[in-house]
């Protein structure tokens, strides 16, 4: 079982140190790296999540606005204004209050 | 602090405690990857891969094994990826292109015993390799690398006993 044995002895992680073969990793700039990541993931799901708002408000004003009268049309509008800054304040306050990491 | 405090810390957001975690465990990956592509360069790019992939999945890990058994896990997986992306079952570069070391003559010897011993793990398959190193140079259980490699525990067995064979074959 020589290469066995010698196969075990060379590659044990501190003669690989030992021999230069581990590098030293910048673990630091891994982490900003994934951060930037992150954010761009989440800025993209943000803006998703925006679009879907905006094309359910824009469904809801079109289904409206053909189904029902003028009358009606702004009348609904008017009781449903409300509802866009509660849809949408989740979203702004993901984007502008983002916990970022420490 | 404690592994387990920072960990909870790093899943908080704390860069410092996410910062110390990494360079605990990276020498460790670093070792096991190197093993398992038979490649310097390839190391370091899934070492670095896989460190990303942790930091960016910190949230999903949930304390089953140690941090660096996980760790582990993820470079295997991105190791597969890499040879999936590349359609190669495994690397086929000569051992002739290694890169000089710096203060390399000191070590020389152990340099060239180094290379004769990636050279007899590199004429395995990765799957094979792969649980031979974890099991004769991280000490871990059947069951464990059974859940490290996601194969039954009669598989890995027979891959580890392959390995064993080849090796005499070689000494012989």
């Amino acid at each position: 079982m020589e290469v066995y044995v010698l196969e075990k002895q060379v590659l044990r992680d501190d003669n690989l140190e030992a021999l230069n073969i581990i590098k030293e990793i910048d673990t630091l700039s891994i982490i900003n790296k994934a951060e930037e990541i992150m954010k761009k993931r989440e800025a993209k799901k943000i803006n998703l999540i925006g679009i879907t708002i905006c094309m359910l408000l824009l469904i809801f004003n079109v289904t409206t606005g053909v189904v029902c009268g003028v009358k009606t049309f702004f009348i609904l509008q008017i009781s449903f204004l409300w509802l866009s800054p509660i849809l949408i304040f989740p979203v702004i306050k993901k984007y502008f209050f983002r916990e970022e990491l420490k | 602090m404690e592994v387990a405090e920072l960990i909870k810390q790093a899943k908080l957001g704390n860069k410092s405690a996410l910062n110390t975690l990494l360079q605990q465990n990276y020498k460790k990956l670093y070792g096991f990857v190197i093993k398992m592509t038979t490649d310097e360069d390839l190391a370091e790019d899934i070492t670095q891969e896989t460190l990303l992939k942790a930091v960016i999945n910190i949230n999903s890990y949930k304390c089953k094994s140690s941090f660096s058994t996980w760790l582990i896990q993820i470079s295997i997986n991105t190791y597969k990826d890499y040879l999936r992306k590349n359609r190669r079952l495994d690397p086929a570069e000569s051992l002739e292109d290694f890169p000089s070391v710096e203060n390399f003559k000191n070590n020389a010897m152990m340099r060239l015993e180094y290379e004769e011993a990636i050279k007899e793990l590199k004429s395995m398959t990765y799957k094979k390799r792969t649980a031979f190193i974890l099991k004769h140079y991280y000490g871990y259980s059947l069951e464990e690398i059974s859940i490290i490699m996601d194969c039954p525990i009669g598989t890995v067995k027979s891959r580890i006993n392959k390995c064993i064979e080849r090796l005499r074959q070689i000494i012989c």
